[in-house]
This record gives structure tokens, sequence and C-alpha cells, in this order.
């Protein structure tokens, strides 16, 4: 068979798929984001293989910082405060090690299935399951934001603002972040506003930490803190501050909305190990920059400008004016992947065109979702008398006992070799992915102990 | 310019309003993404599978434990606001 015949067929082949296919804007503009890895992907070189990583990076360290939100910042303030610098500082570590494992297996399956978290759930389990884990998400996502936004409220209220103006400039920073239409250029702009969350690291060296404490307590896991409701409460919240449902379906949506292949999970993998160890590295700032009110205050529902207050003592006026912005950033990232969460799984489930590449009046239903998700949890912020505080007390804790259950799905999807293109999970992965639901559903009991049974709890502490 | 040189149309009776690109277009997009990744590819559902015993015993477990903490979540919040 002739060179010249083979190619006129496989032309004309091309040709009459072209007429059958119908391309969208969307799918044009994720062209062009893979276009431009395909021609890095051929380069050699240090210096290309960094533009590469440059190009496919984004999801993971967004999810992860972006997890590093309003509550978990609030959460890893109060543990400092609470508990100084001892078993925590590991014990926080670990969460984010737990949260590598569950979130590159959402890597996985979106770059080998091309379908959103809760499309996968949808169609592979069925409605029945699909709507649980909905209303789970839905749930969560919607408590979250909320507390996000108290957060911005709290943070900005440092610095004398009012609470409308504070809800308004972070609703702003939201819709600005959606002008570009592009998920290219929403993804970059969001991990510039990201990148602020590393501010707690230097508030964490005005607090000037004892180093050889620091490095005792990684090396030792002590001084551990006593075994009771107040222990269990912050090892949940801890948990809850970095591994959640939203986080699940944001990663995989992300994912495909980038347009990653199987040819890119080694760049996913380390795109979120990098945000792991970004957002770590800020957690444990918070910690150490609080760990100085041991023993001095007692931070029981404390809000972000409560603790700024209290750290100007310690770390002064500029270190304090840092770690109120800090949680402001918190709270804006946040709000921006958690809204957009809600939006993708929304999207998914209605079968309604659900990506950062649409122009408006393409995903109107995606941009609304998205759009009214945030400017309903602003507005509840601003509602006079609500007690609110409730909302921030059950966040991270319904987080950690919404996880169980949403960990269970992931796990069927990513072993599942009909739609895993030969990516599903090792044995070993498997393991730790198990050994993950089996330490949440744990911690969960022990907090349920510690509500119904405290004498239990006592007892267990006395083992 | 690739954005040029198309029109919009409603696809496949879905409201959802897609555009039809040129030619070249369709090329540039089809030789950049894997067939799975358009976007009307994904109105074809994933096949269904059914959930084996351990598998319906493992949720279902799962979801009564966290319909029960809830319960229980709530309940301390709300005394602790209270």
């Amino acid at each position: 068979m002739g060179a010249g015949a083979q190619s006129g067929r496989e032309l004309r082949a091309l040709t009459a798929v072209e007429d059958e296919v119908v391309v969208t804007h969307e799918d044009v503009d994720r062209a062009h984001d893979r276009a431009r890895v395909t021609a890095a992907r051929g380069g050699r070189g240090l210096r290309k293989r960094a533009w590469l990583l440059w190009l496919l990076i984004g999801p993971g360290i967004l999810v992860m910082l972006g997890e590093n939100d309003g509550p978990s910042m609030l959460s890893y303030a109060a543990t400092g405060a609470k508990f100084g610098v001892g078993f925590f500082l590991p014990f926080v570590v670990l969460t984010f090690g737990m949260a590598l494992v569950v979130q590159e297996m959402t890597v996985r399956l979106g770059a080998a299935t091309h379908r959103g978290h809760a499309e996968l759930i949808f169609e592979r389990f069925g409605p029945f399951w699909g709507w649980f884990s909905m209303i789970d998400l839905g749930i969560g996502n919607f408590l979250t934001l909320i507390t996000e936004f108290i957060a911005i409220r709290a943070g900005l209220g440092f610095f004398g603002v009012p609470p409308w103006a504070a809800v308004l400039v972070a609703l702003a920073v939201l819709f600005s972040a959606l002008l570009s239409h592009r998920y290219w250029t929403w993804e970059r702009v969001v991990l510039a506003a990201a990148a602020f969350n590393l501010i707690f690291v230097p508030v964490a060296l005005m607090a000037h930490p004892h180093w050889g404490a620091v490095g005792h307590a990684f090396l030792t896991w002590k001084p551990v803190p006593g075994f009771n409701r107040d222990t269990v409460l912050i090892v949940l919240s801890d948990i809850g501050a970095t591994v959640t449902p939203w986080m699940l379906f944001f990663q995989q949506s992300a994912t495909v909305d980038k347009g990653l292949t199987t040819k890119d999970i080694r760049f996913g993998r380390i795109d979120t190990f990098l945000g792991a160890a970004l957002a770590a590295a800020a957690a444990v700032g918070a910690i150490l920059a609080t760990a100085p009110l041991f023993g001095r205050i007692s931070a029981e529902n404390f809000e972000a400008a409560q603790f700024a207050q209290a750290l100007v003592p310690v770390i002064g006026r500029f270190g304090a004016v840092l770690f109120a912005l800090g949680m402001v950033e918190a709270g804006i990232v946040a709000s921006i992947t958690i809204s957009t969460s809600s939006a993708y799984a929304f999207g998914e489930v209605a079968q309604r065109p659900h990506s950062l590449n649409l122009p408006v009046n393409q995903g109107k239903s995606f941009y609304a979702v998205l759009g009214l998700c945030a400017a309903a949890a602003a507005g509840i912020v601003l509602i006079p008398g609500l007690p609110l505080v409730f909302v921030v007390l059950v966040v991270n804790v319904v987080a950690v006992l919404a996880m169980p259950p949403a960990l269970v799905f992931l796990y069927l999807l990513v072993n599942d070799r009909e739609i895993m293109e030969g990516v599903k999970s090792p044995a070993w992965m498997n393991v730790l992915a198990a050994a993950v639901v089996v330490l949440l559903t744990a911690a969960g009991i022990l907090y349920g102990l510690s509500v119904v049974a405290p004498g239990a709890l006592a007892w267990i502490g006395r083992l | 310019m690739l954005l040029d040189d198309h029109r919009k149309h409603d696809v496949r009776g879905s409201g959802q309003q897609a555009e039809h690109f040129g030619a070249a277009d369709t090329s540039f997009v089809l030789s950049n993404l894997e067939p799975d990744q358009l976007a009307l590819a994904k109105k074809v559902p994933v096949a269904r599978r059914r959930l084996r015993g351990w598998q319906l015993m493992l949720v279902w477990s799962l979801r009564v434990y966290l319909v029960f903490m809830m319960v229980v979540v709530f309940w301390q919040a709300w005394l602790a606001v209270r």
C-alpha cells in the first residue's frame, strides 16, 4: 500500500470525523492550553522541565492552600494558643500527609476519566448514592463558605473595616478572578492570591519560637496533651482543617478543566505534594505564631481579630497586621475555591456546561451557582443576631465526619479497572487510603463518645 | 485567528449552547485533546456498575454513622451556643 494512498485515506477519514464533531469554545480554550503543554513536553533540559511543571501545576497547590482557610487557620491558631509547641506540630504535618494520599487519587481519577467526581458517582453508582454525596457536599460547602466570610469580616475588622465593606471586598475579588473566562488565567490569579497564605511563616519567625523545642516536638511528638474532650475536639478540628470533601470534588474537576491526561499524572503528583508542603508550612507557622499565647490567655471561640489583638504584645503591631491579613487571604482564596467546587458539582450533576473556560452566556448556570453560593454566604454573615459561632464550631467537625463516606466512593472509583485506563491504585496506596478512612472514622467516634459518654472517653484515656 | 468564523447553535437538544468552529479550529482541537476530553463527549454517560454486598454494607454503615454523628454535632453545638 502506497504512502500517498494511505495519507489520502487518513485525510478523508479525519475530514469526515471533523464534519461530525461539534467543538465548543471550552474545547478550543483547553486545546490552546494543551498545545503549550505538548510543545513544552518536547523540550529537554532543566529550563524546559521547569516550564512544563509551571504549566501543569495548579489544582494541587490551589486545593491545599485553599483548604488552609479561615476556620482552618483559626483552628491552628487555637492549637498553638491552647497546647503550645508539642504533639500537634507533627500531627498537623501528618494530616497533610493524609491529604496528599487522598488528593493524589483525585488527580489520577480526573486525568484518566476526564470526568468530575460528582459526575462519576452519579453515573457509576446511580442517583441514589449521587444525591447523598451531593447533599453532604452542598451542606459542607455552604457552612464552610459562611465561615470564610466570617474570617474575612473578622480579619478586616482588625483594621476597622465595617462588615459590609469587608464582605463586598471579598466578593469583588471573587468575581474579578472570573472576568477572563479562562481556566488558565483564573488559576494563575488565584494561585497568586493563595501564595499570601505563606504570610504565616514570617509571622511565626517574629514570635521567635524556641527551635530546640520545635525540633524535639517533631522528633518525639511530645509533650502529649491530656486525653480529654478539648484535645479530641482540637484533633478533629485540625484533621477537618486539612482533609474535607470539597477538596476531592474541586481537585478532580479542576484537573479535568485544566485538561490533564494520564501523561501528566506525575506532574499532578508533584503539584499536590508542593501544595501539601506549602500548606503544612503555613499551618505550622500559624501554630508557632500563637504558641507564645499558651498559658497566657483562654482562646475559647476566638475570632481572627481577637487572635491578632492578643498577638500585639508578642509579635508587635506589624506582626499582628500580617496575621490578620493572612486570615483575610485564607478566607478569600477558600471562598473562591469552595464556591467553584459547588458550581462544578452542580454542573456535573445537572449536566449543564461547567468550566471556567466558558463565556458567561454559555455557562450561565455555572457562574450563577458560583456567584449565588458566595453571595448567599456573604449575606448571611451580615444578618445581625445570627448565632454564627454555631457554624464556626461545627464546620471542621462536619468535614471530618463527612469524609469517610466520600472516601469510600473515591476508593471504589480509583480501583475501577473499567474507567481507570491502567492507572488504578496499587495495593500500597489502597492500604494508605484504608488507613485514612479508619483514622477519620475513629476520630469521629472518639468525638461522639466525648459528647454522648464522657465517662467512656476518660476510661479510654486511662488505658 | 482560531476563534473567527464560527456560529452558535443548540447541541442535541440539550439546551447547551455550543459553538461550531471552522475546520481549522476543529482540527486544532482534535490534535490537542483526547477524544473524551471534548465537552460534548461528556454527554455520553459512564456505564453503571452495581455495588457488591460488602461494598453496599460499607457505604450504608458509613451513611448511618454520618447521620448519627451529625445529630450529635448539631446537638452539642446548639447546647454550646445556648
